[in-house]
């Protein structure tokens, strides 16, 4: 495939922006206070602390793909077992995925639509996504990008108008230690999914100033993630605001503005990351699982994985209370920040490398 | 293999197009105003909904002129125990799919408004369908205001608008409702009151109903707690900084002389101090002023005379809004949303006086108006 220095970077923003950008935000609002700017900063920091973990290992390790060199670094079976955690985790975040476009879409513009026939369409679109290979991905993140600058170009507008600037003195008047650790481990399970730059090789390579770049996009992430949790706090305030979720808000604007107008462009904008999201994630989990297949069956995997996240977000569709509880919960938090933490295990499992040394005290 | 690539593409197509829940154009009725009194029985709504009736908004037809059977807009009123209710039953009758995405603008009578908005705010804040920019306003008379003569316009809901969208007074939101009781503060509604004025033309009676901006109801608690004058409604506006193109007139010399300024631009701002740890208010007050009426008896020169109009237009600006404000604190509504400023600045105050703000508003809560207009406009003659 074409490669460029910034793809990454790119392919990144618009992977965070569907989530990211437009998920924390009530999460972090959930609090009802005004300091949830420290934990984004907070929780960036120490995203970078992590994305250097990640191109570091990969890049002391050839720029193989993890699955490959994983192996020598951890052993089979410890190895195996973050292998099966991150396949779980890959599909099980496409069913959040899925699940939040059944939310939205037939809460809205799909009302009639059963959640089964839309988990169908998204699954095919996915599907279709997936079997186009990574290089297809990265190539409609290039695209995506623009539209995205486009659109936060445009929200910005909109803030200037609405915001009220006054309520920036209480960011500095409250402070809880408690709230900002909180705040920084959500937004850091949210911002450092890093792991899937293990996956990138060998189609695209980590090179020397990768963490450089990666890091502005990122620097780029937390500007756009802190200025919607701005948006929705100067326009919402902190108490309503954490009762909306994001793409609500977009359709709440006052009905004769230009922004109520736009609001399909926005959502459009917001669809087409998630597709990217979710697409992204199938293609991880495809490279999981073949690792146990030793290659094998690699048509059939998307559709079964893609088919499994179906199932998973169609009980979340019928149970919404339990889709909410979960998705929001300190435990999906954990999991996420176990998973996102495995370049660190293997760093130090490549510094301390135990096994090699048994061998060569053996030898 | 290309067949099925093709017939997946054409799946997606058309299930992202939302053909399954299609509904065309013309199977919908938009409704552009909700107008919710109490209804016949305790504990009851009625709910009205204007829809236009494209069938009949024929270009070039006279606005406001269509009468009887040929209005270009339906009004249906249900009652029922919630809004959602009453909305059912509307939507039962219809031959339409009833859509409540156009929303534009939602009246509340007086007695509904008495009883309180808690059930409309929490409608609104959870049906995905209606929009959180829809204009709220209040009356004294839900079903005259609802019929007012649509002149200039073709349907009487787009009036109702205007009154919010060209800030005549207030352009409260149901979001700006919503903000304000999620602090535990009060708004204030543009109220607008009906009467029966006679007109020469195409009169059966020889009366129309006029429909007209009186003043502004006050709410706290989504409660109604009292209603301000129409004057004391535009300094509020004006403190607010909601008002569009005011004007005033000032008068010396024992009413002889007087001087008309209309503001080009026009700002507020809010700030707060403690003093001996009570709220101390300021609302500061800015703009540019222009004369479209000048007559002085004493003949002063150009600078006397500017300097005389500059501070007798501050004086009553200021002595109009604080008297608006006193009636604010006398209903006990914060319709400034003046307590948000203690929670940004002193939050640990907030905590405490935020319980009962209400009373604390009425009686230990100092509000000053600075004002600081300038004259840049002296019309044709110099």
């Amino acid at each position: 495939m074409r490669t460029s220095p910034w793809q990454l970077a790119r392919l990144f923003i618009v992977y965070f922006n569907s989530q990211a950008a437009i998920f924390l935000v009530p999460t972090l609002l959930n609090d009802k206070d005004y300091q949830g700017w420290m934990g984004i900063i907070a929780g960036y920091l120490g995203s970078l602390a992590l994305l250097w973990f990640t191109v570091y290992v990969v890049r002391a390790n050839g720029n193989k793909p993890w699955i490959q060199f994983g192996r020598k670094l951890l052993g089979r079976w410890i190895h195996g077992f973050f292998v099966l955690l991150v396949l779980a985790w890959c599909v099980y975040y496409t069913a959040f995925d899925m699940q939040t476009f059944v939310l939205f879409f037939s809460s809205n513009y799909l009302r009639d639509t059963p959640p089964w026939f839309i988990l169908t369409i998204i699954g095919l679109v996915i599907l279709y996504t997936v079997t186009r290979g990574f290089p297809t991905l990265v190539y409609m993140a290039e695209g995506l990008f623009l539209l995205i600058i486009g659109t936060m170009a445009y929200m910005a507008f909109l803030f200037t108008q609405q915001a009220d600037y006054q309520m920036m003195r209480a960011m500095v008047t409250s402070f809880d230690g408690m709230k900002l650790m909180k705040h920084g481990v959500i937004t850091l399970s949210w911002f450092a999914e890093w792991i899937l730059l293990l996956f990138v090789a060998p189609d695209l390579k980590l090179e020397k100033g990768t963490f450089k770049r990666i890091a502005i996009a990122e620097t780029g992430l937390c500007l756009v993630v802190l200025y919607s949790w701005l948006l929705i706090l100067m326009i919402f305030g902190p108490y309503l605001g954490a009762e909306f979720d994001y793409p609500y808000v977009i359709r709440s604007m006052n009905t004769e503005s230009i922004m109520s107008k736009t609001a399909p462009l926005l959502i459009g904008v917001w669809s087409a990351s998630m597709f990217i999201h979710s697409a992204f994630l199938i293609y991880c989990a495809i490279r999981s699982v073949l690792h146990f297949t030793r290659g094998k069956g690699e048509r059939l995997m998307a559709p079964v994985l893609i088919g499994i996240a179906w199932l998973i977000a169609y009980y979340y569709a019928n149970h919404l209370a339990i889709y909410r509880m979960h998705f929001y919960s300190t435990v999906t938090v954990i999991l996420w920040i176990v998973v996102e933490l495995i370049p660190v295990y293997y760093t130090f499992a490549f510094w301390f490398p135990l096994r090699r040394r048994k061998t060569s005290a053996a030898a | 293999m290309k067949a099925i690539k093709l017939a997946m593409a054409l799946v997606m197509l058309f299930g992202l197009t939302g053909c399954w829940s299609r509904v065309e154009l013309d199977e919908w009725a938009f409704a552009f105003g909700l107008y919710l009194d109490v209804g016949p029985a305790p504990g009851t709504v009625s709910v009205t909904i204007s829809t236009p009736l494209p069938n009949h908004l024929t270009s070039g037809q006279q606005t406001g002129s269509s009468g009887g059977a040929n209005k270009p807009y339906a009004m249906i009123t249900k009652t029922g125990r919630t809004i959602p209710d009453a909305l059912v039953m509307i939507q039962q009758d219809l031959s339409r799919q009833l859509s409540l995405a156009e929303l534009k603008v939602i009246l509340v009578g007086k007695a509904y408004a008495a009883q309180g908005l808690t059930d409309l705010l929490e409608w609104i804040t959870r049906d995905p369908e209606v929009s959180m920019g829809a204009f709220l306003i209040g009356t004294d008379n839900v079903i005259q205001t609802a019929n007012l003569t649509p002149i200039y316009e073709q349907i009487p809901s787009q009036i109702l608008m205007s009154f919010a969208s060209e800030r005549h007074m207030l352009n409260t939101s149901a979001r700006d409702c919503l903000v304000a009781s999620s602090y535990g503060l009060g708004y204030g509604l543009t109220y607008i009151t009906s009467s029966s004025v006679p007109t020469p033309e195409k009169s059966a009676d020889g009366n129309r109903t006029w429909s007209g901006i009186n003043g502004v109801m006050l709410f706290n608690k989504e409660k109604l707690k009292g209603t301000l004058d129409l004057e004391e409604g535009r300094s509020l506006a004006l403190a607010y900084g909601k008002l569009k193109d005011p004007s005033y007139t000032i008068y010396w010399n024992n009413e002889k002389s007087y001087a008309n300024a209309i503001f080009t631009k026009t700002s507020s701002r809010r700030t707060v101090r403690l003093e001996k740890g009570r709220p101390v208010f300021t609302i500061h007050l800015k703009g540019r002023v222009g004369l479209t009426t000048v007559k002085d008896q004493e003949g002063r020169n150009a600078n006397a005379l500017h300097n005389l109009i500059l501070r007798q237009l501050n004086r009553q600006i200021r002595q109009n809004v604080e008297q608006a404000l006193t009636k604010t604190q006398e209903a006990g509504t914060d319709a400034m949303r003046l307590g948000s400023l203690v929670e940004w600045n002193y939050p640990k105050l907030w905590q405490k006086l935020r319980p009962r703000w209400e009373e604390a508003y009425r009686k230990e809560v100092d509000i000053r108006v600075v004002t600081d207009y300038t004259l840049n406009d002296y019309g044709k003659q110099n």
